[in-house]
This record gives structure tokens, sequence and C-alpha cells, in this order.
């Protein structure tokens, strides 16, 4: 029986175990430090990313502790911080925003009791620049149809004083 | 020779009915707090009536484009040397108007009132670059440097409005607005204008439909800056 032998020519494949590429831990931020709650982004290697909460009261969560091993606590703090103040500047925003669609309807209605007011002739028509003038400034559409009427008022009276 | 005082407004109505009309009522508006204000209306013939005379000092219809931003054409037209223009969608609400050409500084050609983003559709166009004067009123001189960036804000213009147009890296609904056209004129064109914002608060100078009532500082509303309803833009002439 021939000897079993190995030619020196064949190479040999080293088996190494393979390292999961399993997730990463984007971004992540305090939600409650004190009952170690963290909200983070998890980029699985399919590319699909996911917020997790994840809360560690007793230090067994595993990705707790794969979150650590690459952050620091001080990381975790600044971006907390940074998500802070993007989230108020967010809210900031929003309040602007709605602020000004209620101020635009505000602005419009009194705009367009205005319009309407000078639409009647004796309005439009009226010598009257100073009432007409209050009518232009006028802050609120109480104020506009009180001058309004003052000065239709007026108009009649001149009218009848004419006659 | 110029004239003494030649200073005025100018109002431009063209494509639209509601233009035209919404014009007469903001001429009417300056009127009745500055009876003596000199007014140059650029419109279609076919609109005008007689009356228009006696508002208006000047009405100008020959050659005016039938297009959305006829103002872009009519700017560099302007028979004054100092020149408020004013969208045809604004009223003027206050004896101060007045004094409107006292916003001009000497030291500058041409002021815009800012852009408030938070009541604007597009500002932004960039990280690093954002559109920061509102186009739809200002106070400008009438030098050669002048005219020229007006005409080139016409033909620039039309220019972004051609379907083969390279709006670069910018949104491209940018090219809608002749905001855009300007911001880039003044960022990148090479002419020789001093240019600036209207001194604070500006708001006052064109109180654009909701912007915070703090913009006033205090002071009232000069020029409203409404919206013209959709549905009057619309209506068939």
């Amino acid at each position: 029986m021939s000897e079993l032998s190995v030619p020196l020519d064949s190479s040999v494949t080293e088996i190494v175990e393979e390292s999961k590429p399993t997730k990463e831990y984007l971004n992540p931020y305090w939600s409650n430090k004190s009952n170690r709650h963290l909200i983070v982004t998890v980029k699985l290697s399919n590319g699909i990313e996911r917020m997790a909460s994840i809360q560690d009261t007793d230090g067994t969560n595993p990705d707790m502790k794969e979150i650590l091993k690459v952050y620091t606590e001080e990381q975790i703090d600044e971006n907390t911080r940074l998500n802070l103040e993007k989230r108020n500047a967010n809210i900031k925003k929003t309040a602007e925003r709605r602020e000004s669609q209620k101020a635009r309807a505000q602005q419009e209605a009194l705009f367009a009791v205005k319009l309407e007011s000078f639409e009647i002739d004796k309005v439009k028509n009226s010598k009257n620049t100073e009432l007409k003038k209050l009518i232009r400034k006028a802050k609120s559409v109480v104020e506009v149809q009180a001058y309004t009427t003052i000065l239709l008022m007026k108009e009649l009276e001149s009218a009848e004083e004419e006659q | 020779m110029p004239k003494k005082n030649n200073k005025g407004f100018v109002i431009v109505a063209s494509n639209k009915k509601a233009f035209y009309l919404y014009a007469k009522l903001l001429a009417e508006s300056i009127r009745d707090f500055w009876p003596e204000a000199n007014i140059t209306f650029f419109t279609h013939e076919h609109w005008v009536t007689p009356e228009d005379y006696k508002l208006f000092d000047t009405v100008i219809t020959e050659g005016i484009p039938n297009h959305i931003r006829a103002k872009l054409w009519a700017l560099n037209k302007t028979p004054y040397d100092i020149t408020a223009y004013l969208d045809a969608d604004m009223m003027c609400e206050h004896e101060d108007i007045k004094n409107i050409f006292d916003i001009l500084p000497e030291d500058k050609d041409i002021v815009f009132t800012k852009n408030r983003p938070y009541n604007a559709r597009l500002t932004k166009l960039s990280d690093t670059e954002e559109m920061t004067c509102h186009c739809g009123f200002f106070v400008y001189r009438k030098t050669p440097a002048i005219m020229d960036l007006m005409g080139a804000w016409w033909t620039e213009y039309l220019k972004q409005r051609e379907p083969d147009y390279d709006i670069a890296h910018y949104p491209p609904t940018a090219v809608q607005w002749d905001t855009f056209t300007m911001w880039k004129l003044l960022t990148y064109g090479e002419f020789d204008i001093k240019w600036g914002y209207v001194e604070e608060p500006d708001a006052r100078w064109n109180f654009v439909n909701g912007y915070h009532y703090e913009e006033l500082q205090g002071t009232e509303i000069v020029l409203y800056h409404h919206t013209i309803p959709k549905d009057q833009l619309n209506e068939v002439d």
C-alpha cells in the first residue's frame, strides 16, 4: 500500500472564523440617562436602518454592551446634547410656521374687510380722506367696520344738508 | 437735465386682469395718503380706461409683454431718477409713504427688504447659499449699471425658464422665481452697483401677509403685501 502523501505544491486554505457583519450602531443618545435608556439607529448588514430603544438597568443588555464598546459615555452625552438642540430648533420652526399661518389668516381676514369697505361706492368716492386713512390703517375688523360706519353716516349727513 | 424731485412709483400689471385691478387699488391707496405722488403704470392698452389717466401720472402700454414677470421688462424703462417698485398686490396703509425715497441711502444704488424664511416657500438654495432679498418691493437709482442689472434680470429670467436651462445644484423649483435670477446676478454678476437692505424695521415697507407683527418693532405698516386669491387670478379677462 502506498503511503498517503500530500503534494508539496498543494495550497492550504486556512479556515478562519467568519466575523459576523451584524449590526452597526449609529448616533446613540440618551432618552433617560438615569434609567440607562438609549435611543440608537441600528444599521443592519442588509443596509436597513431601524430606530431602537434600549434599556439596560442591570448592565446585562447585549446591545448596550456593544454600543459602549464603540462609543464613550461622553460621546453619547454629546449626541444627546446635539439631538436636543436639533429637536428644539424643529419645535421652534414648527411653532413659527404655525404662528405665521395664524397671522396670515388674521391678516387676510382684515385685508378682505378693508377691500369690502372700499367696494362701497360711498366710501370709495368719499372726499373724507381722514376717515379713509383710518380705515386703511385699521388694525382689526371691528375698527374697519366702525370707521366705515362713521364715514357712511357723515356721507349721509352731508347728503341731507345738500338737499 | 433731470427734473427736480424726479422720484416716483412704478407699478406693473400684465397677463392677468386681477393684477390690473389690484394695481389700481394700490394707486388709490397711495393717493389717499399722498395725493401728489408720481405713479407710473405699465399695463396693456386693452385694459386701460380713461379714469386710469387721472389715477396715474403716466400710463405706458407700448411694447409691454404679456408675461407674468413683465415687471422685469419694465424696470429699466422707469421715467424716474429714483424709483420705488411695488408689486401690484400691495396696499398703502400709512402716510409715511411720503418718506419712501429716504430709505435709499446716498451710498446705495438699490435696497431690498429681507426675505423671512419662515414665511417664504424657498429661500435656502444650498448649505451656504440663500436668497435674502425680497424682490416684490425695492427702491433703486437710475444709474447705467442698475439699468443694465434690470435688463439682465429680464433676459436671464427668460433663459432660466427655458426647458434646457441647467439649474446646477439648486432646487429645481427655483427656476420659477425671479428672486433666484436676482440672487444670481447680485452674487455672480459683474455689475458695478452698491446694493443693500432697507434699514430695520424693513418689514414696515413690505409687510408680507404672514409676517409676525413683532417685525414692525413698534412701528406701523406702510405697505402691506397681500396675496391675490387664485380664483381671481384665474378669472378670464
